[in-house]
């Protein structure tokens, strides 16, 4: 594989074929009704794959090589970084329904305050307790949004 | 527009009118979070109110960020949002030379004359267009939105077949849920959940908010800012001189390119700013402080805020994904936007377009006297703020349906428009496509059955056939021009 560009353009490629061929399935054309559930996707899909078979194309002619030397990943601590941030929205989503909004969006909010640029516990409680209560309160009291309880009831 | 202003001017709406450019000027100022992110975390705030004060607001937040992203751009050398970009090349330097202040009040001037002049606009051809949207059917509908994807595909700026791939993943995405003629269930895997489609909030949060979030990931603790001290923010008599034209030619190339579906602000104020280095008397110098590089690009992005809300009122068609949300706000209130909005909620119609020139005033007063205040927020770090977006993310996509489901799909948008935005994916294509994809395939199929599956109806149809031919003419045009600059630098 010559670059990054060609890697996308192969994900591009199979993305179109699973479309298309769910498409078919659904069916694309009825003698009766004209166009039916599946058309709109296939030509989706179609376009799809042709611009996936253009990139492809294209990352191989490219003479210069340059793209296949460039870094994809940032350094070390920014991927943690990067990974931690989708840990602690994964576990909100996760533990929301559990713990409650309240509980969890503390948690996130003081996970993501200590671990990413780590900073002293006290700016940690303060600010994750005033930030998270602000917006409970913003939604669940003033816009009555119905946010989710946990098992303590809040 | 009496009753327009009789409307605006109510304790109520001049509040709501407040409260949307104050959190755009707000969102504007602070990098990593722009107008689309926040249209969708504060979309349930309106579910409470009418939806005149709804979409005042909501309309407040889009051009008052335009005037607020201008801050960061002159002060900091990073753009509050994607309009602003160009701001940077010489609002930056003019901040380096000790002419910040400057530079804010040009910008200020610049975006509150073209904020008015749209408004006009607005104010006149909106009415217009309703009495030509009367003709409009399902062929002319379909034929507006091929030309308006076509338009997207090369205006975006980078790489074509790569604008061509977002278009088309958005209408993928958009097919997802029930067919709506016969009820088939497309692409749901399964899922229950995505039996109503991919829900829209949550995904412009996770692409614009969870992906800008993850790639600000990359740079934390690199980002430099410089807030010095502002003053003399009055321009002196050259400089107001020397800005007067690029502000008028910006507001009205802003005006017509908002108007186009597809281009938008940024569009705008790139073409403006190449506009005025081409007219200038002295081009070399753009790049090193050159107030009318601030002035022209500054209007010309305001300018196309309004623009865009002219087909959105009149014909019911988003242009770009923020007048898009505002479209899914209106539905939600049950408006309708279109042809019969001016008649049937005469209220909402000239209600908004009074309050445009309402929040013109009012984000005057808040970016001139008070641009000490916006500036002392650029020093609020990138570590604190970033847990307080995601945390909105969160519960501005749970609150639209009350689904946690949808915070997952916000998080896998979020991870997927990352690894987009890393190989520079433009990312509104995607948004316009998958808002305006199920109106495309209704119309199309509409008009294929309206003609028993017969396309040469557009033939029939004068307005459709005369869209798709310029559709047509404008992708022989970009296609040539293009293979015309590829074969020049090789």
């Amino acid at each position: 594989m010559r670059s990054y560009e060609q890697v996308y353009s192969l994900f591009w490629i199979f993305l179109s074929i699973g479309i298309c061929v769910e498409s078919i399935r659904l069916q694309i054309w009825d003698s009766s009704s004209g166009p039916v559930a599946g058309f709109i996707p296939f030509l989706a899909g179609i376009l799809i794959g042709i611009s996936g078979v253009l990139m492809f194309i294209s990352g191989w002619s490219d003479k210069t090589g340059k793209d296949g030397r460039e870094r994809f990943w940032p350094e070390g601590k920014a991927t943690k970084r990067i990974v931690f941030v989708l840990a602690g929205l994964c576990a909100m989503a996760y533990f929301m329904p559990i713990l409650g909004f309240l509980i969890t969006s503390i948690l996130m909010t003081a996970f993501m305050l200590r671990v990413i640029e780590p900073q002293k516990w006290i700016a940690v409680i303060l600010t994750s307790l005033s930030c998270c209560l602000l917006v409970y309160w913003l939604f669940n009291h003033f816009l009555e949004v119905s946010l989710p309880k946990g098992f303590l009831g809040i | 527009m009496q009753l327009g202003f009789s409307v605006a001017l109510t304790p109520g709406n001049l509040f709501y009118c407040l409260a949307g450019c104050f959190v755009g000027t707000l969102i504007g100022v602070l990098p990593g979070i722009g107008p689309l992110a926040t249209l969708s975390m504060l979309l349930p705030v309106t579910y409470k109110l009418d939806p005149t004060a709804s979409i005042i607001m909501l309309s407040g937040i889009f051009y008052g960020s335009m005037y607020g992203g201008s801050t960061t751009s002159i002060l900091v050398n990073i753009p509050g949002e994607a309009a602003s970009v160009v701001t940077c090349l010489d609002g930056y330097q003019m901040a380096r030379q000790g002419r910040a202040g400057k530079a804010l009040g040009i910008a200020a001037i610049g975006s509150f004359a073209a904020g008015t002049i749209s408004a006009v606009g607005l104010n006149l051809l909106s009415p217009v267009l309703v009495v030509a949207a009367l003709q409009f059917g399902p062929p002319e509908y379909f034929a507006i939105m091929a030309l308006g994807f076509v338009a997207t595909m090369f205006m975006v700026g980078g790489s074509a077949v790569k604008a061509l791939t977002m278009i088309a993943l958005g209408l993928f995405v958009s097919c997802i849920g029930l067919d709506f003629v016969y009820g088939t269930q497309r692409f749901t895997f399964g899922f229950v959940n995505l039996t109503n489609g991919a829900d829209l909030v949550a995904v412009v949060m996770g692409m614009f908010g969870v992906s800008e979030i993850l790639l600000n990931m990359e740079e934390m603790g690199r980002r430099e800012i410089f807030t010095t001290r502002v003053k003399g923010l009055w321009p002196n008599r050259k400089d107001l001189r020397d800005s007067t034209l690029p502000i008028l030619r910006g507001s009205l190339m802003g005006f017509v390119l908002g108007l186009l579906p597809g281009a938008g602000n940024v569009t705008a104020s790139f073409i403006s700013y190449g506009m005025e280095r081409r007219l200038s008397p002295y081009p070399e110098k753009f790049g090193t402080g050159v107030i009318e590089g601030v002035a022209g690009p500054e209007s010309a992005n305001n300018a196309a805020v309004a623009g865009a809300m002219i087909p959105l009122l009149s014909l019911g068609l988003p242009c770009n994904p923020v007048t898009a949300l505002l479209m899914g706000a209106l539905i939600i209130h049950g408006v309708q936007p279109g042809p019969m909005l001016i008649s049937r909620h005469p209220e909402i119609y000239w209600g908004v377009i009074a309050s445009f020139y309402v929040g013109n005033v009012m984000l005057l007063i808040l970016n001139m006297p008070l641009i000490g205040i916006w500036v002392q927020l650029l020093r609020i770090p990138y570590r604190v703020l970033f847990p307080l977006i995601l945390l909105l993310c969160v519960v501005g996509t749970y609150s639209t349906n009350l689904n946690v489901f949808d915070v997952w799909v916000m998080i896998g948008f979020g991870l997927f428009g990352y690894l987009l935005r890393k190989r520079d994916y433009e990312l509104a294509p995607f948004i316009l496509a998958l808002v305006l994809g199920p109106l495309f395939e209704q119309s199309l199929r509409q008009t294929l059955i309206l003609s028993a599956k017969e396309p040469m109806i557009f033939f029939n149809r004068p307005i459709a056939i005369g869209l798709l031919a310029l559709s047509l003419g404008l992708l022989i045009y970009f296609v040539w021009a293009r293979w015309g600059k590829n074969r020049v630098s090789d």
